[in-house]
């Protein structure tokens, strides 16, 4: 009998971290005002201090503090799936797995760095944490961590995320958050984008703006962001830390690992622990899955910029369509974001990491086939990253190859049945950004 | 709730005979025709359960207990449908349901404008205009959404024949205007919420690419998408003529074939066009003066398909027809439709 799922102990969760900026190194990111390289100090109106050394450590392993784990606890370990329902429908004589992490209770990876960012914020005296939430996975994942750390949470809900996902905004209520839509009137810059663009349909840039601005202005608030940042993650690679326990239990090594790439967070969390084995020759394949519509690794350039639309944040070189880029409403609300990792980026550009553009359709279908063959509903972020998982294990049918092909399964798609609604009945469209035009039209910019 | 109902009585008659309209009623007749529209007008008001008003006999009381307004002639003609739908108005209607072709849309159009929506119920020869329900079942579908409330309005175009070219023996397709009419919102979520309204993505639609038209020679299709582009420039476009703008000044307006292949005579010259909603057709319908001669001119890729995603989500395929089928061919496959600042969507053109 082949195994359905790979458990861990409560007591083998792993009780470190693993910093990859041990092992490579990124240009650091600059003052927006001064253009200099940042100093710690320029982040602390908006981070507390601890937070602010892990994202600048070059410390290999940072231990995981006890109150944090006792929280993980409640869903993790997190299981290894083997996808055999998946693998049958397919025909393919590779083996597929998949790092389930639905299982935490706001549904996805997000509270590996949102109980960790919550313990230290409340254990520097923090009282308020303001953060932005796109499709609202992270958002939920802030409320659930501030409710068991005792912080009060506003979040600022991408505006056509709240209305088109009133269940996630109910689920932050619940567990005691402010949710506001943004671009609101709570702040400057909401007001300002709200009197160019009346019916915006919003978007993580500008709710970024809006959630560090709410910070900067008010006493004992800080920030903090969901993904894309160094800490958030080195708090994610608990995943791929226990997915080698895993593997190692079977046996096995995994040959490719596919994820979906929003800021980067689940993916890189995913890969980073089997970075250093492929620097070190092994031979094993990253594949980052994103949406043809917001096609940050595959058509961005690598260059500074800033991580939100009112150009506050620091300037991160990373992968970007420009920060004024405003991707068009698709169902994976999570997945647009103009920027990515930097930690991430960086892989990208030395080639360590492929990536791969999908879209709208085929990865429904990809998500379809999921939950007819292996039960799960997945979000529509995640299904990007199943998509090419579902690629190379056709792959692997054509060339005969008996490939293990993991994918992190990020979360579930409870909250998103309105969108496999519009796919099951034929309504979803196929988003692209028009790459041409689009240098085009930046070159007949006025320059300022 | 008012529901002014009209029908063309002879609509349909020259299709199966051959002509190309059913204004040729006798030589219709002598040919064995028979018309369309009786039978499709039964069946509509057959299932239907509203507050009608209408005119006498084969205009609308043969098929349905409603107030009489109007009273229809031995002979009908084109000029009944438009007084009829003028009475209507007056009398408060809040819909126009018709049963016809696109002669039947032209005239109640005429009436009406965008006072109050239309819809069509197919039984014409022809049938280019957006305004029409696909089939009787589904008129009544959004007829009974509409009186519940539950309809939105949509812009639909109002399209017949370009007479003046009929009459020179050259069949033409010509945009009329613009009509409303009511759609029923799609599942748990309408477009509107999805995307914003249609609007905002033509704003975001013309910014974006007035940029891209600052520079070089552009051939400007008809249509309100493709307007909104030359508004955002700052330049007077016709509405359903093709125009023709260079270095961000227009310098053709409504412009027939021979002018445009005379304005883009050796130049690099791009052409930007809106497929009709729901009809699909990029060329063909509307803006036959682009002729296959110009688009040879100018190259399959120097085309701009521009729509917003509210129209494509209605449209599932995009069709072209130039008249040269071996040029219609080379558009066959995907095609990158810009649909907002930055944005498109993809859309399979079909042969
Ligand atoms: C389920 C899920 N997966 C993936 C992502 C993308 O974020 P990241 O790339 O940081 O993992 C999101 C973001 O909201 C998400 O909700």
């Amino acid at each position: 009998m082949e195994e359905r799922k790979i458990l861990l102990e409560e007591e083998d969760m792993p009780d470190k971290w693993y910093n990859i900026q041990a092992d490579i190194e990124i240009p650091p990111p600059l003052h927006p005002a001064t253009l200099e390289p940042l100093k710690p100090e320029d982040m602390e109106p908006i981070f507390p201090k601890a937070l602010i050394k892990q994202e600048m450590s070059k410390d290999r392993w940072i231990r995981i503090p006890e109150e944090v784990k006792e929280i993980y606890r409640i869903w993790r370990p997190t299981p290894l799936y083997r996808a055999i329902g998946l693998e049958k429908f397919l025909k393919t004589p590779a083996k597929i797995f998949y790092k389930w992490e639905g299982v935490s209770p706001p549904g996805s990876h997000k509270p590996n760095t949102s109980v960790a960012q919550a313990y230290y914020n409340a254990k520097e005296g923090v009282e308020r944490l303001t953060t932005e939430t796109g499709a609202g996975q992270w958002g939920s994942a802030l409320a659930f961590a501030c409710r068991f750390f005792g912080l009060k949470c506003t979040v600022y809900m991408v505006k056509c995320s709240y209305e088109q996902k009133p269940y996630r905004r109910i689920l932050m209520q619940t567990w005691g958050a402010e949710v506001i839509p943004s671009p609101s009137d709570k702040t400057e810059f909401g007001r300002k984008v709200r009197q160019e663009m009346p019916s915006t349909a919003g978007s993580l840039g500008i709710a970024i703006s809006e959630a560090i601005e709410d910070a900067i202005k008010h006493e004992n608030t800080k920030y903090s962001l969901g993904s894309v940042l160094n800490h958030v993650v080195l708090h994610q690679t608990i995943i791929g830390l226990e997915m080698k326990k895993q593997f190692d239990m079977l046996d096995l090594k995994p040959d490719v690992i596919c994820g979906c790439v929003g800021g980067g967070s689940n993916f890189s969390g995913g890969i980073f622990p089997f970075v250093p084995d492929k620097m070190k020759g092994e031979e094993i394949k990253f594949i980052a899955a994103e949406p043809m519509a917001c096609p940050t690794l595959t058509k961005g350039i690598y260059a500074y910029d800033f991580g939100d639309t009112a150009q506050q944040t620091p300037l991160l070189k990373m992968h970007t369509l420009g920060h004024d880029f405003i991707p068009p409403a698709i169902h994976a609300g999570g997945l647009r974001y103009h920027g990515d990792a930097p930690l991430l980026c960086k892989l990208v550009d030395e080639g360590i990491v492929e990536a791969r553009a999908y879209y709208q359709n085929e990865v429904f279908e990809a998500a379809k086939i999921f939950a007819q063959t292996e039960g799960f509903v997945v979000a529509p972020e995640t299904a990007h990253g199943l998509k090419a998982a579902i690629d190379e294990a056709i792959r692997c049918r054509k060339k005969k190859e008996e490939k293990v092909i993991c994918f992190v399964n990020s979360g579930h798609g409870h909250f998103d049945l309105a969108a496999y609604d519009l796919y099951n009945n034929g309504m979803l469209q196929d988003y692209e950004y028009p790459e041409e035009l689009i240098r085009e039209a930046i070159q007949r910019l006025p320059c300022i | 709730m008012h529901i002014g109902f009209v029908v063309n009585p002879i609509a349909g008659i020259g299709g199966k005979v051959g002509l190309k309209g059913s204004d040729d009623v006798e030589e219709a007749l002598k040919r064995g025709g028979t018309p369309v529209a009786p039978a499709k007008a039964a069946e509509f008001c057959k299932f239907l359960d509203a507050n009608v008003i209408t005119c006498s006999s084969t205009m609308g009381a043969d098929y349905i207990d409603g107030k009489i307004i109007y009273k229809t002639p031995k002979k009908t003609s084109a000029d009944d449908t438009i007084k009829a739908c003028r009475k209507f108005l007056k009398h408060g209607a809040d819909l126009i349901v018709f049963v016809g072709g696109d002669g039947t849309a032209r005239d109640v159009y005429n009436a009406v404008s965008k006072k109050v929506p239309i819809l069509g119920i197919p039984a014409g020869v022809k049938m280019y205009s957006g305004v029409f329900a696909i089939n009787v079942n589904k008129a009544l579908e959004i007829v009974n959404a509409f009186m519940e409330g539950k309809a939105e309005r949509v812009e639909r175009e109002i399209m017949d024949i370009d007479e003046v070219a009929f009459r020179q023996d050259t069949l033409k397709i010509k945009l009329f205007g613009y009509a409303l009419c009511p759609a029923i919102k799609n599942f748990l979520q309408n477009g509107k919420r999805i995307f914003g309204g249609e609007n905002e993505a033509k704003r975001g639609i013309a910014k974006f690419m007035a940029l891209i038209c600052k520079e070089g020679t552009y051939v400007l299709g008809p249509g309100s998408t493709v307007k909104a582009i030359a508004d955002e420039m700052g330049i007077e476009k016709t509405l359903l003529g093709v125009d023709i703008v260079e270095n961000g000044k227009i310098i053709a307006r409504d412009a027939n074939e021979e002018e445009i292949l005379k304005a883009i005579e050796g130049k690099r010259a791009r052409i930007i066009v809106s497929p009709i909603g729901g009809e699909g057709f990029i060329f063909g319908r509307g803006n036959q003066q682009i002729s296959s001669r110009v688009i040879e001119k100018v190259g399959i890729k120097n085309i701009i398909v521009v729509a917003t995603p509210q129209k494509l989500m209605q449209t599932p395929f995009l069709y072209v027809d130039t008249g040269d089928r071996s040029l219609d061919k080379k558009f066959a496959g995907w095609i990158s439709v810009i649909a907002g600042s930055g944005i498109a969507i993809r859309k399979r053109i079909v042969i």
